[in-house]
């Protein structure tokens, strides 16, 4: 499934609030179609991590590379390099007062300038691909929260992205809504996506993810395929985070 | 109160044409207040754009203007800019006010008089639409950055029709203030509904200029408060209806049912 | 700077008499709001419709014309009032409507669990109110009163602009503006004596807020 260069490199990253260090010399290589899940304890830096990637935070120190083109701080260049990242957030962040054909629309329309027609059709498409073709016309407020999540999805699809970020996808839905969305990126994972997903979820971890990092404190601590993850972690940290969720 | 009830001194409402005289007056208060919130609007969209802005002088330059002049009173506003008003300028405008317009807003002072209810009204318009944008969810912003949308496109889709919505209900509750401060201008000489008032209450009793009847200022005073109270009561009550409106459909949008701490991101 | 220097007398008279004006406005509208506040909050329809019809009253007329009645309105109808009595009556009034909503929607906001929690600790009605809800909403309405009393420092330059023969800011400003024609200078110092007012106001209300705020 990997091809030979990286779709996303995180080197010796480094980035702090205040004097307070939230990565640390945090370096990662990601192989296009690659899916990794990144675990942690609340506030071991995952978010942050994650949005160095796009450039929602400037970075301190070390570099960052998205399908070979560095993560820099120029707003234009970064507007350019996020066309081909997708980004889905905890809280959905759809735009309340578009319908959900036009928060799909919005992007394809202002920022690849296609055409109302191609827009729409590719927005039909995407909900159908996360099974909500019938909520095209509806107000993001009309939806539950699975439903809105996957909206987000196919928002951020739209855009045909080379990369795909997760952060806590299925963390603010009811437990009855978080299969629907699981569902969704477990297709995407095996459509050959690339993925990069914080998420407490640790059975899709298992079964979908390639690889899990560990973080803690800001720092990498294990690298691991999930098998060897849950079974044998080396560090003491992540054993202890393993031991946690399984006898939970 | 005998003085206050007694019908003698009410009679100039109905005698010859007072009634019409006032009203007309108050209808150039109307049109000062609409002509002065459409400039403030527009005025006060670019301050607020300019206090959001990224470069520092840009935001600096916009919020220290802002906060001077919604800090200082209304009228030393109108009145510095009457007094101060070169001669060309009120000639220019006496000379070359289009005819069409009332001869209130034809006056040489006109320009002074609107000039300061804008000033005024733009800096506090400013603070209010900063407020709104600011108060969007700083996710929605972060969510049009990361489609890739450029910083104007994130204004211009996300974020400004957002943050104009939810500005509305304040801009109508700002409206019934300007309403009032309109007002203000008869200060500087400008017929509008006081001063009419006031002629009125000062020749109406007189028998060479006015009607003979006597029209008391109280009287008179109160009558012309009553036309606001009446107009700015219609206003608030549109205001609250396009509140309680916009704050259900605003409740309505979902929000995360569990979240364990305040997430910083 | 001569303008200040030379007039520094007239400037700091106007500062004190506009501080005083403020001053004695604000007690008239906190008492007289507090009052229409509590009509606003009884159990007694028309009791609250005759408050309803005194705010919407006071906060819809303009000041100017409020000054009007109160001075040279009441003075002809045989009323011997002074020009500050009046004065202080009119922005008294016209700030005490924009009091009473700021207490009324401050009591609304206080729970109505915090008022059954009081009840079930057997307090009475009106000791609920007095000793549970009316502290926790006056903390709530520090940061508007603030807006208020900014209000009114701006207000009260119509008072003097008007016929009220006060000699506040603004008027000691057009004063020393017929006497030296040093128009912008006379109504910038003008304007820095407000922005002084004005200003401590907001610091001031800022530090009340951050000293008596409720962390919920
Ligand atoms: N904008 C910010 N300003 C200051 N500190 C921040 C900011 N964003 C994050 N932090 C701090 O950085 C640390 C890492 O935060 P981050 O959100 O990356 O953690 P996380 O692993 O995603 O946690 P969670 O599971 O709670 O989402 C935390 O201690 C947090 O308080
Ligand atoms: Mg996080």
């Amino acid at each position: 499934m990997e091809d030979d260069a990286p779709a996303v490199t995180l080197d010796k990253v480094r980035k702090v609030f205040g004097d307070h260090v939230v990565l640390d010399d945090v370096s990662l290589r990601i192989a296009t179609g690659e899916a990794i899940v990144v675990a942690g304890i609340s506030g071991s830096g995952k978010s942050t991590m994650l949005r160095c990637i796009n450039g929602l935070e400037t970075i301190d120190g070390g570099e960052v590379t998205v399908d070979g083109r560095q993560v820099g701080r120029s707003e234009r260049a970064l507007a350019v390099l996020r066309r081909d990242i997708g980004m889905v957030f905890q809280q959905f962040n759809l735009f309340p007062h578009m319908t959900v054909e036009r928060n799909v629309m919005l992007a394809p329309l202002k920022v690849r300038g296609m055409d109302e027609r191609d827009a729409r059709t590719r927005a039909h498409q995407l909900l159908e691909r996360v099974g909500i073709p019938e909520k095209a016309k509806d107000y993001p407020a009309d939806l539950s929260g699975g439903q809105q999540q996957r909206v987000a999805i196919a928002r951020a699809l739209a855009m045909q992205p080379k990369v795909m970020l997760f952060d806590e996808p299925t963390s603010a839905l009811d437990p009855e809504m978080i299969r629907e969305v699981l569902d969704v990126m477990r297709d995407l994972a095996t459509s050959g996506m690339t993925m990069v997903v914080v998420t407490h979820e640790m059975g899709f971890a298992r079964e979908v993810c390639d690889r899990i990092v560990f973080l803690d404190e800001g720092r990498i601590v294990e690298e691991a395929p999930p098998e060897e993850f849950f079974s044998a972690a080396k560090s003491a940290r992540a054993r202890e985070f393993v031991d946690k969720i399984i006898h939970h | 109160m005998g003085y206050l009830f007694d019908p003698d001194n009410w009679e100039w409402v109905v005698t010859e044409n007072n009634l019409g005289f006032l009203l007309e007056a108050f209808l150039i208060n109307l049109q000062i207040a609409v002509i002065a919130m459409v400039l403030a609007l527009a005025v006060g969209l670019v301050l607020a754009l300019g206090a959001i802005a990224r470069p520092a002088p840009v935001r600096l330059a916009a919020k220290a203007w802002v906060d001077v002049f919604r800090n200082i009173p209304l009228i030393l506003l109108i009145l510095y800019l009457a007094l101060s008003q070169p001669q060309s300028v009120r000639d220019f405008w006496s000379d070359s006010a289009p005819g069409f317009l009332p001869d209130a807003l034809r006056s040489e002072f006109i320009l002074a008089g609107i000039g300061g209810l804008v000033l005024y009204n733009s800096a506090v318009l400013a603070e209010v639409f900063r407020a709104g944008i600011l108060s969007l969810a700083r996710g929605q912003r972060e969510a049009a950055a990361a489609l890739g949308l450029s910083y104007l496109q994130q204004m211009r889709h996300v974020v400004l029709p957002q943050g104009l919505r939810r500005m509305v209900p304040a801009t109508v509750s700002q409206l019934i203030t300007l309403n009032k401060d309109t007002t203000l201008v008869s200060i500087i000489a400008i017929q509008e509904v006081v001063r009419s008032g006031r002629v009125l209450a000062g020749t109406a009793g007189n028998p060479f200029t006015g009607s003979g009847v006597a029209a008391p200022i109280l009287h008179v005073m109160i009558f012309v408060g009553l036309l606001f109270v009446i107009a700015n009561y219609a206003l608030s009550r549109l205001s609250r209806r396009l509140e309680t409106r916009e704050s259900r459909r605003i409740a309505t949008v979902r929000t995360a049912p569990r979240v364990s701490e305040a997430p910083p991101a | 700077m001569d303008v200040l220097t030379d007039n520094l007398d007239d400037f700091a008279a106007g500062l004190w008499v506009t501080t005083r004006l403020v001053g004695a406005a604000f007690l008239v509208a906190v008492v007289l709001g507090t009052l229409v506040a509590a009509l606003r909050v009884s159990e007694s329809r028309p009791l609250r419709s005759v408050g309803g019809l005194y705010v919407e009253t006071f906060r819809n007329v303009p000041l100017l014309v409020l000054l009007f009645i109160t001075f040279p309105g009441l003075r002809r109808g045989g009323v011997d009032i002074n020009a500050w009595t009046a004065g202080i009556i009119a922005l008294g009034l016209y700030t005490s409507a924009y009091v009473a909503e700021v207490l009324r929607s401050g009591v609304a906001a206080v729970s109505q669990g915090q008022r059954e929690a009081g009840l079930s600790l057997g307090f009475g009605q009106v000791a609920v109110l007095r000793r549970i809800v009316l502290p926790q909403a006056f903390r709530t309405v520090i940061g508007p009163l603030g807006s208020i009393t900014i209000a009114m420092i701006k207000n009260s330059a119509i008072v003097g602009a008007s016929i009220v023969a006060l000699d506040d800011i603004l008027k000691e400003a057009r004063v020393v503006n017929s006497a030296t024609f040093q128009t912008t200078e006379a109504f910038f110092w003008a304007a820095v004596c407000y922005l002084l007012l004005t200003l401590t106001a907001t610091a001031a209300f800022r530090g009340l807020e951050a000293r008596y705020a409720i962390r919920r």
